[in-house]
Order: structure tokens, then C-alpha cells, then sequence
């Protein structure tokens, strides 16, 4: 039984549509996604700007709820919770956010933002609070924690606000964390850094991780598993390193031909440039929602929404195609 | 040109100036807590046609580096030393008024987010209009139908559909290619392009690169871009500057420094940089971070970070080393 299971979620917003008089319509962000995470897995959530992914995120962590569908926690139904069992769902999901400049608040102290959760959550008595704040603050690479615990966010670097914030998120000892771009305003040897602070509190806490992210790069030096959504809906899922081998969807394929590589040897010399921008959410393209801007888009992806099928050994695709290579970079797929 | 400043560097160069000459360039910024200098005797050089990066992570120098060779810099920024020879005129010594000529003309820039420099109050065709009536002896006429050939050349679809939008009606790209036509209306010989596809998705950002190859390609426009992003280095220029702190701590061909990195500095920086090419463990975090506007770091400005860091880097700063293949600021150099 996987620990997070995610059922025909969908999330609407009402919007107002000016494209002449102005009328409601509805966004539907997140449109009829299933998907599971194990205990003690990284599951990447990748796609471009408008594809749901912080929604999702936002709905997976309980700061937004789902129009419909289900969500599971460990077997129960989250989205039904109320009461104790909320707060204790609260606990197992911890969200840490993209920006460290914006989702700490600069009036408190790093000893006020990391005691706030642990009291709220009754982790430890009220007179262990400041050495278990100490004591979170050297897991995330702040020690000696004595000297950072009075001071406030203004007083640390971007790379340190992100490990408060990572503090704060493990502070309740969480199962799972979703990671919302949580590395992608760092800079690279920053970037670096904190992907290995993830990597080694997984190990050290049995964490489990949702990360949001639009880099590719990201998704194959620290996740397991990536989920690839566009417009709303997964268009693929399957195991990172099959993923980058061999991608199923060709919008998995465009995404990856459309990353540069640090290797001017390995420059694309034939790469398939996408066409155009993103549909917009509120009235997508009927058939596959990929085809006004797939390469390989047929009469059939123009009319029919493609099922979801399996392909290899563990992956799903939403392609009419899927069974079909997409090559993206040769050089990588031999190295 | 440059013997002189690079020595033993002239050869590759021999008998043809550069396009763009940039020698030992200061910026300071003054403030209440003191001067800082975050661009500081800076050194590098375009040759026509060329893309040429210029490299680093945030607060190292890069972008204040290409705003002073603009002259876009104001009080309490101020360009304090060096030179900027541009088609052999040192852009330091003109008039205001000679500079904005040269602004948009022969030499132009683009910027990472395009709706801060698009008037949101005009319509796309007239601002490109108005670029073109400023530097070209044309009538308005003919500068609308130049201004829906420029919006063509940057494959804008439907472009006299596009010239009549305003634009908050268009997306981050089109709003960046907007910006890219009105700077190539003048066929500049040179064109600054500041992180031009860092706001953007993967997908656009590879549409807009290829344009941008696309225009050096067909124009031979030169260009200096600046970007964190070592994927587009790798995949785009042709030679990359590396700056850390201020400095350019390294420079060569797109091919030498990705494959023989001589600086300390660059070669953490490519072990740290991930890509869809990096598997799980074949990352490398530098320590430590960038240094702050007002720290003060004595001898090489990357030693606290160093992994190979000697006693002399505490206290002297290294000098730049230069050969065939390019140069570096690092004690090691020569002392294996």
C-alpha cells in the first residue's frame, strides 16, 4: 500500500474570462490524476508553468482541497478527515516552499519559527523546546546552533533561509514532504548543497518526497520516480532513469530536448523544438491535449483524449503512441 | 588591441581589432555603510559574430558588468575606471547624448523579464516604431511595415495581427521576442542579452536561443550573454568568461573550460550544476557561499571555498595566467 494515494483528483478555480464580454468560466488545474508514493520515496512532479503541479502540491499538503476525487494518507481518506485526525495528517505532511525569503516570517527568530509547530503539535514538553530547536537546526547544517537561534531571516543567505525552512517542515517529524521548487531560486553551488541536505534527512528521518520542480536536472540526481503533467493532466509516469532513457510521451521528449546539457559535445544537433506556448488552461484542446503542439501529432490525437497505458516495465503513458521510440539526444541515451 | 593588456594572448587575434574591447572596467556603488565595488577590474573582449558568455551566480558582477558597458548605470552607481571600446570608440569618454545614439544602433540589449521594458500603455507596433524612427532616416510609413518585417524576422506568428496587440495580451515569449526585434531593427553589430530566457519555460527558453543563434547566424550579430545557466553556455557560446566576486576568474573556449576547467572555481561550479544529464550521485556541492556585497576577502577572493586552497591564496591575490587556450586567476596555475 503505497503511504500518499492519489485518486481521480481534480481542482477548480472560478475564473473570469475577458477575451470579449466578460463571463465565469472554470479552470479545472488539476484534472483526473492518480498517482501513489511510497514510504521513503522521491517522486518528482515536473511540467512547465500553468501544468497544475503547485496545485497538486497544494492540494497533496492540505492547503487547498480537491474538487473532487480522493486523497489517501497511509490508508485514510485525508479529504474526508476532521478533527484529530486532520491534525494528525497535518503533521505527516510538511511543505517547504520556493521562495526562503517569503515563507518565513521576518518578525520572529529562528527559535520562534521552529518552536511554533513543535508546540503546536505537542512534539516534545515546553521545556525541551529551545534544545530540540538546537537540535533540528544542526540536522539541517546550521551548527553551532547556539549562535543562529535569536537571530532573524534578514540576518542569513538565501541557502540558510531554505534550511530554516527545511527545519521547520522536519520539525513534527513528518512521513512525507512536498518540496514546491524548493531549490530553483538558489544559486547552482547552493542548489547543490541543500539537494543534499534532502537527500540525507530522507535517509535519516524515512522521509518520504513529493518535489515540485520544472528542472530536469533536479529530477535526475535525486528522484526515483517522476511524474510528468502538461495542462493539467499526467501525460506520463515512470522510473526516472527510464524516463530519461526512454521517454514514452513526446511531450516527455520535448522537455528533455529542450533542457541544455553542460557539455558542449553533447550539443542537440537535431533537437525537436516545440512549437508555440502552453493552451490556455480554461479552454483546452479537445482529442490529446498535447496535439497543437506534438511533432508527432496524428488525425486521432486532433479527436480522441488518449487512455492512460502502461509501457515497460513500471511506467503509464498518455500518448495513442506511446509504444512508438521518441529519441531526444542520442549522446545521452548511450552515456 | 591587445597584446598590450592580454599578454601573449594577441595571437589569435592578430591584425583584427575585437568588436568590443573591455579593459580593466570598475563600478562602484556608494552607500551609507560605505563603497562597495561589485564590478572590479574587469577585463574581456567580442569579436564580431561571436556569442560569448559571461558566467557566474548571483551578486558576482555579471549583470552590473554588461549595464556599465551600456552606460546604464546611475547614481549611486558609477562606471570609476577602465574602458569600453566598442568598433575602436571608447564608450566611456562620449556624451550622454552620443551614447543613446549608440544604444539601440550598433549596440543593443535584452532583459530577463521583457514587461519591464515594454511600455504598457502602447500598442507592439509602436514601440517598435519609435525604435526605428530614432535610428534610421525613414518615414512612419515605411517604419510600420519595417516594424511588422522586424516582429517576421523574430518568427512571431501572424505578426500584423501581433503589432496591433499591447503587451499584457502576450506571453512571456512572444513579450521576449517583442523586445528582440526592437533591438535588431538596427542591425546592431553587437547585442547584450542579460539572462534573456531566465523567466521563461524550457520549452520557449529553447525557442528563443535558437532565434537568437539563428540571428547571429544570418546577421552576424555578436553577442554577450549573461547567465548562471551552464547548460546554455555549453550549448550556445563560443567562448565564456567566468566571474567570481567581482572578477572574471577565468576565461577560454566553450570547449576548454567544460573540458579542462584551470580555475578552482569553474571546475565546482560544473560539478555542481545538474542537468538531465547528471545521475543520482554524480553531484558535488561547493561549501560555503557566495561572498556579500560587503565582505571583505583578502588574497583570491574564492579561497574561503576552496578545496585547494594554499597558504598564499589567505593573503596575495592570485595574477591572471594567460596562454594559447585562454587564462585563469589561480596560484595553482603553474606552481603543479
Amino acid at each position: 500500500m503505497p503511504l500518499l494515494n492519489v485518486r481521480n483528483v481534480a481542482v477548480d478555480f472560478p475564473v473570469l474570462v475577458r477575451d470579449g464580454p466578460t463571463r465565469r468560466a472554470t479552470l479545472r488545474a488539476v484534472d483526473d490524476v492518480s498517482f501513489g508514493i511510497d514510504e521513503n520515496e522521491i517522486v518528482a512532479v515536473v511540467g512547465e508553468s500553468g501544468c497544475g503541479k503547485t496545485t497538486l502540491a497544494r492540494a497533496v499538503a492540505g492547503l487547498s482541497s480537491p474538487t473532487s476525487g480522493s486523497l489517501f494518507f497511509a490508508g485514510e481518506d485525508v479529504t474526508a478527515a476532521d478533527g484529530p485526525s486532520r491534525r494528525r495528517t497535518r503533521r505527516d505532511i510538511q511543505m517547504v516552499f520556493q521562495d526562503p525569503f517569503e515563507s518565513l516570517n521576518p518578525r520572529k527568530t529562528v527559535f520562534q519559527t521552529l518552536a511554533q509547530p513543535l508546540k503546536i503539535q505537542k512534539v516534545v514538553p515546553a521545556s525541551d523546546l529551545r534544545r530540540e530547536a538546537a537540535w533540528l537546526l544542526e540536522q539541517v547544517g546550521l551548527s553551532p546552533a547556539a549562535g543562529y537561534l535569536d537571530r532573524y531571516p534578514h540576518e542569513f543567505s538565501g541557502g540558510q533561509r531554505q534550511r530554516i525552512c527545511i527545519a521547520r517542515a522536519i520539525a513534527v517529524r513528518p512521513r512525507l514532504v512536498v518540496a514546491d521548487e524548493a531549490v530553483s531560486a538558489l544559486d547552482i553551488s547552493i542548489r547543490a548543497q541543500i539537494l543534499q541536505l534532502f537527500r540525507k534527512l530522507k535517509d535519516e528521518f524515512s522521509l518520504s518526497y513529493m518535489f515540485i520542480t520544472h528542472d530536469l536536472g533536479v529530477v535526475r540526481s535525486l528522484c526515483e520516480r517522476v511524474i510528468v503533467m502538461y495542462l493539467g493532466q499526467i501525460v506520463e509516469i515512470g522510473a526516472t532513469e527510464d524516463v530519461f532513457r526512454r521517454p514514452r510521451h513526446p511531450y516527455t521528449a520535448a522537455l528533455l530536448a529542450s533542457s541544455p546539457l553542460p557539455d558542449p559535445t553533447m550539443r542537440h544537433t537535431e533537437r525537436t523544438l516545440l512549437q508555440g506556448d502552453v493552451p490556455s488552461p480554461i479552454s483546452p484542446p479537445p482529442g490529446c491535449r498535447f496535439h497543437t503542439r506534438c511533432p508527432m501529432v496524428q488525425d486521432i490525437c486532433r479527436k480522441t483524449e488518449p487512455a492512460m497505458r502502461k509501457v515497460g516495465a513500471t511506467g503509464v503513458s498518455k500518448c495513442h503512441f506511446a509504444d512508438q521510440d521518441v529519441a531526444w539526444n542520442k549522446a545521452v541515451e548511450q552515456a | 588591441m591587445t597584446s598590450s593588456t592580454h599578454a601573449g594572448g594577441g595571437a589569435e587575434v592578430a591584425g583584427s581589432e575585437p568588436l568590443l574591447n573591455v579593459v580593466g572596467l570598475q563600478t562602484q556603488i556608494r552607500s551609507d555603510r560605505g563603497t562597495i565595488t561589485p564590478v572590479d577590474g574587469v577585463s574581456f573582449h567580442i569579436k564580431a559574430g561571436e556569442i560569448v558568455a559571461l558566467v557566474g551566480e548571483s551578486g558576482c558582477g555579471k549583470s552590473m558588468t554588461a549595464l556599465s558597458t551600456m552606460r546604464l548605470v546611475s547614481s549611486p552607481v558609477s562606471v570609476t575606471g577602465g574602458q569600453v571600446v566598442f568598433e575602436g570608440t571608447d564608450l566611456l569618454g562620449l556624451s550622454d547624448r552620443q551614447m543613446r545614439r549608440m544604444r539601440g544602433g550598433r549596440l543593443a540589449m535584452i532583459f530577463q523579464d521583457p514587461m519591464t521594458f515594454l511600455n504598457p500603455l502602447m500598442k507592439v507596433a509602436d514601440q517598435i516604431v519609435e525604435a526605428i524612427l530614432l535610428h534610421q532616416p525613414v518615414k512612419r510609413r515605411e517604419a510600420e511595415k519595417l516594424a511588422v518585417e522586424a516582429l517576421r524576422r523574430v518568427r512571431i506568428p501572424a505578426p500584423e495581427s501581433v503589432a496591433e496587440r499591447f503587451p499584457h495580451q502576450l506571453s512571456g515569449g512572444m513579450r521576449q521576442r517583442v523586445l528582440i526585434a526592437i533591438a535588431i531593427t538596427s542591425n546592431p553589430s553587437l547585442l547584450i542579452a542579460d539572462e534573456p530566457t531566465t523567466a521563461l519555460d524550457v520549452t520557449v527558453q529553447a525557442q528563443i536561443m535558437h532565434l537568437l543563434a539563428d540571428i547571429r547566424r544570418t546577421a552576424g550579430t555578436a553577442m554577450l550573454f549573461i547567465t548562471h545557466d551552464l547548460g546554455l553556455v555549453a550549448e550556445y557560446c563560443d567562448r565564456v568568461y567566468v566571474m567570481y566576486s567581482g572578477r572574471v576568474v577565468e576565461e577560454g573556449s566553450v570547449f576548454d573550460i567544460f573540458a579542462k576547467p584551470r580555475h578552482p572555481y569553474t571546475r565546482a561550479l560544473l560539478r555542481s550544476t545538474l542537468s538531465p544529464g547528471t545521475k543520482a550521485d554524480d553531484f558535488v556541492s561547493i561549501q560555503g557561499h557566495p561572498p556579500a556585497a560587503f565582505d571583505r576577502i583578502a588574497g583570491c577572493r574564492f579561497h574561503p571555498r576552496c578545496p585547494s586552497v594554499l597558504d598564499r591564496c589567505r593573503t596575495e591575490e592570485p595574477p591572471t595566467r594567460r596562454d594559447a587556450a585562454g587564462a585563469a586567476a589561480c596560484w595553482l596555475e603553474g606552481a603543479a
